[in-house]
């Protein structure tokens, strides 16, 4: 079924909350208001055909159109 | 000073030796009996936790023998999480290296002509299409008049995870020329260790005319220069023994072969970043539930557990892939392919086809 191509804005906000952002914390990072993370994540739900925010994760992890970030190894660092 | 202490579930230990930690890190140290207490841990999730930051030298508990009430200490954050990140990076054992070196040179049959204990007795031509530079001063000359002609592809592979500062001197205008003008280089190597002042052409990597790899698997050090030389250290435990410089056809074929199976072993691998784990079967079912739109209430019901068991296990389950939130969880469930929401059951046999 859904052959899905994700937006700007949608990939941006993915990949945010992928990093563990809330839907606040992401919605100030994108400048945009709460409202429209939700509505953004709603439409993409729709189009995959899920509920929840598990299975849009799963949906999209599936997909590869996002992963959670490797711990890291060379880069950035959480210790510093 | 002051910095927020690490997490240390994302190097591998449970959720409870993390607690533990935190807390003799904050509050101090500790007994074993009051952080079963102030953590509201049983006897014994607490004493596993403290086995588990004592295995991993992230807390040691002293040992006066005058006294059964022993104190847990916690080691600097700093010392804990490069001592996490070395183990999980498994640093390449000197004999396992010397190994996986005899290996290639079996494979590419040079190890009929030399091999490690068994260097060419006097530099210039071993045999044909094999020449020894003795000495790294020699070998380094060399490898520079090689790519002052016009380089198309310059390939090198390194079994060091840390780099060596003569290498690296070396390597960084090499390098800078290289790009320069052109020539397209990939690395092959362990992930570098974070910080390393001698990463030095780490900027240089564009991932289009400079591209690196990280693999934990590279057997040996090498450069391959436009697939007409090949350039291996002659043991690979000294680099002041010098270089093999191999211009022999049969051999550069295997060697390029060698090359070219392990970059493409470490390009599949980034394609999938991440660690594949092993669900129990209580989480697979829970998660295939989950996966089918079922909430956590219908889903404790489904399995005959409590919903606070749903939680529960659900928190073990993030804790073990590192994630905060249900949505992370499904992505690196998905990612995993571990399974996939019925919208999509579809796709499951189609991408399996690319």
């Amino acid at each position: 079924m859904p052959k899905i191509t994700l937006s700007e804005r949608e990939r941006r906000l993915v990949e945010l909350l992928a990093q563990g952002h809330t839907d606040t914390s992401a919605a100030e990072q994108l400048g945009i208001s709460a409202r429209s993370v939700t509505n953004i994540l709603r439409s993409l739900m729709d189009r995959l055909g899920v509920d929840n925010r598990f299975q849009l994760g799963l949906a999209l992890g599936f997909l590869r159109k996002a992963s959670v970030p490797r711990p890291s190894v060379g880069g950035g660092d959480e210790s510093g | 000073m002051g910095a927020a202490v690490p997490s240390l579930v994302r190097w591998g230990l449970t959720s409870d030796a993390d607690l533990v930690y935190r807390t003799l890190v904050t509050f101090g140290p500790h007994t074993e009996r009051s952080l079963a207490v102030e953590l509201g841990l049983s006897a014994r999730r607490t004493a596993q936790a403290l086995a588990e930051l004592r295995e991993c030298g992230a807390a040691a508990a002293t040992a006066d023998p005058r006294t059964t009430v022993r104190l847990w200490t916690p080691a600097r954050p700093a010392a804990v999480v490069e001592r996490l990140r070395c183990r999980r990076l498994k640093l390449v054992d000197p004999a396992e290296k010397l190994r996986s070196f005899q290996a290639v040179l079996r494979s590419s049959g040079l190890m009929a002509m030399v091999g490690p204990g068994r260097l060419p007795p006097l530099r210039g031509e071993v045999a044909a299409g094999i020449r020894y530079l003795d000495t790294r001063p020699r070998a380094r000359d060399r490898i520079g008049e090689l790519v002052s002609a016009p380089v198309g592809e310059y390939w090198t592979m390194t079994t060091d995870q840390a780099v060596d500062a003569e290498a690296a001197r070396a390597a960084a205008p090499l390098d800078n020329a290289l790009v320069a003008r052109g020539t397209q280089i990939r690395l092959l190597a362990p992930p570098v260790a974070d910080g390393d002042a001698w990463d030095v052409s780490g900027h240089l990597i564009d991932g289009r005319s400079y591209q690196r790899l990280d693999s934990f698997e590279v057997p040996a050090r090498m450069m391959l220069i436009d697939h007409r030389v090949a350039l291996l250290p002659a043991d690979p435990a000294d680099l002041e023994r010098g270089w093999l410089e191999i211009t022999d056809p049969g051999l550069l074929d295997s060697l390029t072969g060698v090359y070219n199976r392990h970059w493409a072993d470490a390009a599949a691998k980034r394609r999938d970043p991440v660690t594949p784990i092993n669900l129990s079967d209580r989480e697979r079912a829970l998660v295939t539930l989950l996966a089918a739109g079922h909430t956590d209430r219908t889903a404790a019901e489904q399995l005959r557990i409590s919903p606070r068991s749903v939680t529960g296990t659900l928190r073990v389950l993030m804790d073990r892939l590192g994630v905060e939130n249900r949505f992370q969880l499904g992505l690196a469930l998905g990612g995993l392919q571990a399974t996939v929401p019925p919208s999509l059951m579809s796709e499951v046999s189609s991408t399996h086809g690319e």
